[in-house]
């Protein structure tokens, strides 16, 4: 019985998958996912064609089981794929956040010189050109109606 | 029993980190490069083989998770 790329025999389910789709470490993840439910034994050419054999620890349907691990192998390729597209802002945060808790690394790193720079995109950080720092009482309390009332 | 794992997806390293963590219920040793292993159970167990090699693999994984 073959459907896709589930071969279904002798109590156990054979998943053909192709490397150039779906990465070696992607295929891991996947798996690490069904350890608890199935017996999982990885077999093939990594460069050329991946056979993935579960054995279900409990009774299953095979061919379920077949299938969502190709959901999972989708789940994992996509968090790869959107983990490589965010990379770098990912940095950018964290040493944002470095920075902000230890100016010092400052000192100590070229790059996050040039990061900071983007960041700040050349203004003061002490800068406060929407008045934003200014407390309410000040701004709009009775001391400022006091003196409006003076003017 | 004879378990024959693929090189190019097991690790030699985590085989031997589990051939120690399983040093309880059963002796075992590489036999040779293509990690063919043979592991000899102290008791009957069921699915020993298979879960030997669940426990490489999930070894391997939580090495590229540290």
């Amino acid at each position: 019985m073959k459907k896709s790329n589930l071969e279904i025999k002798d109590g156990c389910v054979v998943l053909s998958i192709n490397p150039k789709v779906y990465p070696l470490e992607v295929i891991y993840s996947a798996a690490y996912v069904f350890l608890d439910r199935a017996y999982i034994l990885l077999d093939g050419d990594p460069k050329k064609e991946i056979f993935i054999e579960l054995k279900p620890k409990n009774k299953e349907n095979l061919e379920k089981l077949g299938r969502e691990f190709n959901n999972e192998l989708i789940n994992y390729a996509d968090y790869r794929e959107r983990a490589k597209q965010t990379k770098k802002i990912r940095e950018i945060l964290l040493q944002r956040a470095l920075i902000t808790n230890d100016p010092c690394i400052l000192k100590n790193d070229e790059r996050l010189d040039d990061t900071t720079e983007e960041l700040e995109d050349g203004k003061d950080y002490l800068d406060d050109p929407e008045g934003i720092a200014i407390p309410w009482e000040e701004k709009h309390g009775n001391n400022a109606k006091k003196k409006k009332s003076k003017k | 029993m004879i378990i024959l794992l693929n090189k190019e997806f097991y690790n030699k390293e985590s085989v031997k980190e589990a051939l120690n963590d399983f040093k309880g219920i059963c002796r075992g040793k590489i036999l040779n490069n293509s990690i063919e292993i043979e592991l000899k159970p102290k008791e009957d167990i069921k699915q020993l083989k298979e879960e030997f090699c669940n426990y490489v693999l999930g070894l391997m994984k939580n090495k590229t998770l540290v």
